[in-house]
């Protein structure tokens, strides 16, 4: 039995719809089948919370008086882009104030925490922007517009990290400790969004998101988005496709929200995404079904610094989250870097709101591409 | 029986003495030493668990007190900031003891300052910095 947008909006509207996060579904499944689980069910809620570095804030200050066109600005000590029109910015989590580790993650979560932020800007001085320099303190409130653009979230799987030389690396993946005494992952598993909804059936242009405890929408493939990798059980093995994603600062909660100071990487963004899946019929609730035991990931080397490194072996999420794995009959202890604690905490927000009648899905206006491919760098001339 | 563990501070005026020797010699007292080294201020640093009778081990602490240790027993030495950890677990694996863990159920990220040994490792894992360590 097939269900439309519009009929589960009405039930939402009613009090009256059926949600499950992307956790109990598996169980529903297994019990009713899926033909009658998607009968039952009219939204799948998924979530995750980890850092995703490619994000940032469009921002307006507003003009002073006199005004000025800032080509240099610092906030908070962190540089933000000076190259869009004279009081508009963009700052990038992984900008990093000099000497600390604050960098545009912090600048972000101060902001949606409701702190000030100091702002120094630098401009030419021209004669509609006669002023060269100013320096003032801003709250989110006192901002015209801001809201986080991300080029680059929600990574349909990644990597498996660990190190078999002989010192600890400090990597975007965390700490690795030396000759694999450790490993480390990032995906949320059977609760990651994309995982959920694997080839994108559901998720596209305009679909409504819960960002950061606020409304946020999809608005584009992020960028490597990537449809080449193999697959088992339905889902991809290793990184795959991503989402750019739009939400109003404004409507954010701060617990869903952490600047990060990656030791020996940088700073970054760590943020809760909920995606909700509309149940429109029994192929759509199958794939929710999806169970971490289900789901591989690579093990892969990241003491070996080149691209083409080699998976070392696969281990379903299941064994990952038992906090140990074995290679080579050594035993390795595993740890997340993303919080699949904050991950249920996003999905069951995100089902609440919907049960409560306050989150209503959107029709997708476009599907995102069916196949993409990312390229390397070329070093030329 | 009691089992604390302990930081022994040794002064630079006597960082070479035999002090804990000693003391095991002449307490009975079996100590596992956790952590030794020395600082660059020349100040001997020594973490150590005693587990035994409680007279004995204040005989010991009494000894070692008596030839010029700092004592300091570690009880609230490790402290995690609960509005800056968001349970990701990058410290968990990376905890030689497992005083981090994630709960079964719920994934929080819980910590056990009993089995903490005052390591480290977790400080430059955490990238919220929300633990730190007094010592």
């Amino acid at each position: 039995m097939a269900k439309t947008y519009e009929e589960i909006n009405d039930k939402i509207r009613k009090g009256k719809a059926v949600v499950l996060t992307a956790e109990e579904v598996i169980d529903l499944v297994k019990q009713k089948g899926a033909e009658k689980a998607a009968e039952e069910v009219d939204v799948v809620t998924t979530g995750t919370f980890g850092a995703m570095c490619s994000s940032g804030a469009f921002i307006n200050f507003g003009h002073s008086d006199p005004p000025i066109r800032m080509t240099n600005i610092m906030m908070n000590g962190v540089e933000a882009y000076g190259g869009l029109a004279a009081v508009d910015t963009y700052i990038g989590a992984t900008a990093k104030a000099e000497g600390r580790g604050y960098g545009g993650g912090h600048v972000i979560e101060d902001l949606i925490a409701g702190k000030t932020i100091h702002l120094h800007g630098w401009g030419p001085g021209t004669d509609c922007y006669v002023r060269k320099d100013i320096e003032t303190n801003i709250t989110l409130n006192d901002l015209n517009e801001a809201y986080l653009y991300n080029p680059r979230n929600l990574y349909q799987n990644y990597n498996v990290a660990t190190n078999t030389s002989d010192r600890t690396l400090h990597t975007y993946m965390g700490k690795l400790l030396p000759r694999m005494k450790n490993a480390t992952y990032s995906s949320a598993g059977q609760l990651s969004p994309l995982m959920n909804d694997p080839h994108l059936d559901t998720i596209g242009m305009g679909t409504h998101i819960l960002m950061a405890g606020g409304d946020g929408y999809v608005t584009w493939q992020g960028t490597q988005f990537n449809t080449t990798a193999k697959e088992k059980n339905g889902v991809p093995i290793s990184g795959s496709r991503t989402l750019a994603v739009i939400g109003d600062m404004k409507g954010m909660d701060a617990k869903y929200v952490r600047g990060l100071d990656i030791s020996g990487y940088g700073t970054s963004l760590a943020i809760g995404i909920g995606v909700p899946i509309p149940i429109l019929n029994e192929d759509i609730i199958k794939k929710t079904a999806i169970s971490d035991d289900e789901i591989y990931a690579c093990l892969i080397d990241y003491s070996i610094t080149s691209k083409n490194r080699s998976a070392m072996a696969q281990y379903t999420y299941a064994q990952l989250r038992s906090g140990m794995i074995e290679y080579d009959g050594q035993k390795i202890r595993t740890s997340s870097l993303s919080s699949y604690w904050g991950a249920k905490k996003v999905a069951a927000d995100l089902k609440d709101r919907i049960e409560k009648g306050e989150f209503l899905l959107n029709v997708p206006s476009m599907m995102l591409p069916k196949e993409g491919k990312v390229k390397g760098l070329e070093v030329k001339g | 029986m009691m089992d604390k563990k302990y930081r022994f501070i040794f002064p630079e005026s006597n960082v070479q003495d035999s002090i804990v020797y000693s003391m095991v010699t002449e307490c009975k007292i079996e100590p596992s030493i956790l952590r030794a080294g020395i600082d660059d201020d020349g100040c001997g640093v020594l973490i150590l668990r005693l587990k035994g009778e409680e007279e004995l081990i204040e005989k010991a602490l009494k000894f070692a007190e008596d030839n010029g240790v700092v004592i300091n027993e570690l009880g609230d030495h490790i402290m995690r900031d609960e509005q800056k950890c968001f349970s990701c677990g990058s410290c968990v694996s990376v905890c030689p003891t497992k005083a981090f863990s994630y709960d079964p159920e719920t994934f929080e990220v819980k910590l056990n300052i009993e089995k903490c040994v005052a390591c480290g490792s977790c400080l430059s894992a955490c990238s919220t910095h929300a633990v730190t360590l007094t010592l």
